[in-house]
């Protein structure tokens, strides 16, 4: 390791800066040197750290100093085998299930929440729930539709001191409710640990026939008239949506012994409405976490005035 | 909105909103593939394909018009006309919902046009309905001013830019003005129901109407004919337009076979 190794990398580093960053590039140097001199540090470390810690002091974007990674917000994350930084919280850990996998759970920031897996082979260091950590490195994935971050053996992970309060990736619509999909009402799911699928005709896709645990859904289509996006309410919003609680669905069921005509009443109840629906996109599915019947537009008028000027 | 995972998989048709009397002008239909079971469009007078649409109003009168099996007629009256619908045995729920629902009432449709030709040689066009259900005042009031909104945007966007409005003017020469002079209409008439609220004041705003439709004998306007000689039919390709597998499109609908379905 020569001094003049030192410079030019200190060089380097100082060019990347971004002009509001108070540093000269002696001060760069100094840091390179303690770390590669009295700590021994190898100089690829050095500076990685000192890059690090420029970025801390002066807000410069990772991405400003490395042309393969790019600091991303989990909302952007849009395409699969990137690889990003990100700054993010653990919102949940999740039981792996697989030894393959040494961690899985959600990450958040402002913009959303992500799912990340770390691998069993990677030997990264644990993250807890609810810390925040700046994370180099990743790359990202996508299943059907849903992407997600995977932590790997080059990752880098920084547990930093602040919080951040984690955005919910919500979507927001209005439309009306033009149908109900098969596979809603009164439904029967696999009891099997962990297992919660659907039952078809008395049978688990996985485990075959079993006693299912009744559960009450609704797929439903809203349609705004440009566009359709598929909702799902869970076993609550069914409840809180059409006043029908799973006891009384299981009664009606029993009383007419077919399970249809939960979903039949159901769509005499529903089908036909407005409803503003908001919730978090899954895939195919807005989970309707919230939603209210819409009734009249607020002002008439402003459609009447514009009619008129056409 | 919504993303197919299946790219081969077609995106479910939207349901236009679409008044009464545009939805009885848009007789031409036409498909946009020579597939099996691609679907058919009726072309909007406004400049718009619509194999589904979404229509609310006040049933105000039910038939069986059918000879032998029932067929049900219900005519459902918006602030610009009556459209009718007619439901048989393959579409049993709606045709039960006309047998039971005592008019007068409010209404919300989702069903397809279809087209069809008169013993005179007159094309009409009736909704067949993929679902009925009973509304209140302010759904039906949400729709008018939905569907005003929506034609507006149509008749802003009519212009040689667009395929459709290209076609409507091929098809039906391309006056829309009556179109903006219906919504204006049934902007204005909301004034009157908002104050009177309720069904009680509805039969009296709408008797004209309805009035204007029909012999009070239930005689012969063309209307009342059952569309048994249906020549298009803006569901499938199919010939067999009523049979349930013509009923079913090459949509995808949710029928949950992904794991990630089955568990939500």
């Amino acid at each position: 390791m020569t001094d003049h190794d030192l410079q030019a990398e200190a060089a380097d580093l100082h060019e990347q800066l971004p002009p509001t960053a108070n540093l000269s590039q002696d001060e760069i140097e100094d840091k390179l040197s303690t770390l590669v001199g009295e700590y021994q540090v190898p100089l690829d470390e050095a500076r990685r750290s000192v890059r690090n810690s420029l970025t801390e002091e002066t807000d410069a974007e990772q991405g400003d100093f490395d042309g393969q990674d790019q600091a991303a917000v989990v909302e952007d994350i849009d395409e699969a085998e990137q690889w990003v930084d990100l700054t993010a919280k653990v919102v949940e850990l999740w039981e792996p299930r697989s030894d393959s996998i040494a961690q899985v759970g959600l990450l958040g920031d402002e913009t959303g929440r992500i799912k990340f897996t770390a691998w069993a082979t990677s030997d990264l260091k644990q993250l807890s729930e609810g810390k925040v950590y700046q994370l180099e490195n990743v790359v990202t994935d996508e299943y059907e539709g849903d992407y997600s971050v995977k932590l790997n053996r080059t990752t880098t992970i920084t547990e930093l001191d602040t919080d951040i309060e984690v955005g919910d990736n919500t979507t927001e619509l209005t439309g009306a409710l033009v149908d109900i999909q098969n596979g809603s009402g009164l439904i029967k799911r696999c009891p099997k640990t962990d297992c919660t699928r659907v039952l078809q005709n008395g049978r688990c896709s996985e485990h075959g026939e079993v006693d299912g645990e009744f559960d009450l859904r609704i797929k439903a289509v809203l349609d705004d008239g440009d566009s359709t996006q598929d909702v799902l309410f869970n076993k609550e919003a069914t409840e809180e949506l059409t006043d029908l609680t799973l006891a009384e669905a299981k009664q009606m069921a029993k009383d007419a012994l077919d399970t249809s005509v939960v979903a039949d009443d159901i769509g005499e109840e529903i089908l036909g409405r407005y409803y503003q629906v908001s919730g978090p996109e899954m895939g195919r599915y807005l989970l309707a976490n919230e939603f209210e019947q819409v009734g009249q537009v607020d002002d008439p008028d402003a459609i009447l005035s514009r009619a008129r000027v056409i | 909105m919504s993303q197919s995972q299946d790219d081969n998989a077609p995106s479910r048709e939207i349901a236009h909103r679409v008044f009464a009397a545009e939805f009885n002008d848009a007789t031409h239909t036409f498909q946009e593939s020579e597939e099996d079971r691609a679907p058919v469009y009726a072309l909007l007078p406004t400049g718009a394909k619509a194999n589904r649409v979404f229509i609310a109003g006040t049933l105000t009168e039910t038939n069986n018009v059918g000879t032998e099996d029932e067929y049900w007629q219900g005519r459902i009256v918006d602030p610009t006309a009556t459209v009718f619908t007619y439901a048989g045995q393959y579409q049993s729920e709606a045709a039960a919902f006309l047998r039971k629902t005592e008019p007068p009432a409010f209404v919300a449709v989702v069903g397809k046009p279809r087209s069809y030709e008169t013993d005179d040689g007159n094309l009409n066009v009736s909704l067949r309905p993929e679902h009925i259900s009973v509304v209140d005042a302010k759904t039906r009031n949400r729709w008018v001013t939905d569907t005003a909104t929506q034609t507006l945007d149509r008749i802003e966007a009519f212009d040689d830019s667009n395929p459709y409005a290209r076609m409507a003017r091929e098809q039906y020469g391309g006056n829309i003005e009556q179109y903006r002079q219906h919504t204006i209409e049934a902007l204005e008439s909301l004034d009157s129901i908002e104050e009177n609220g309720d069904l009680e004041t509805l039969e009296a705003t709408q008797a004209t109407d309805t009035g204007s439709k029909t012999d009070d004998d239930g005689g012969t306007t063309v209307n009342t004919e059952p569309p048994e000689t249906a020549t298009t039919d803006a569901g499938t390709a199919s010939g067999q337009a009523d049979s349930p597998n013509a009923d079913t499109e090459t949509e995808s609908d949710g029928n949950g076979l992904g794991e990630f379905d089955d568990t939500l």
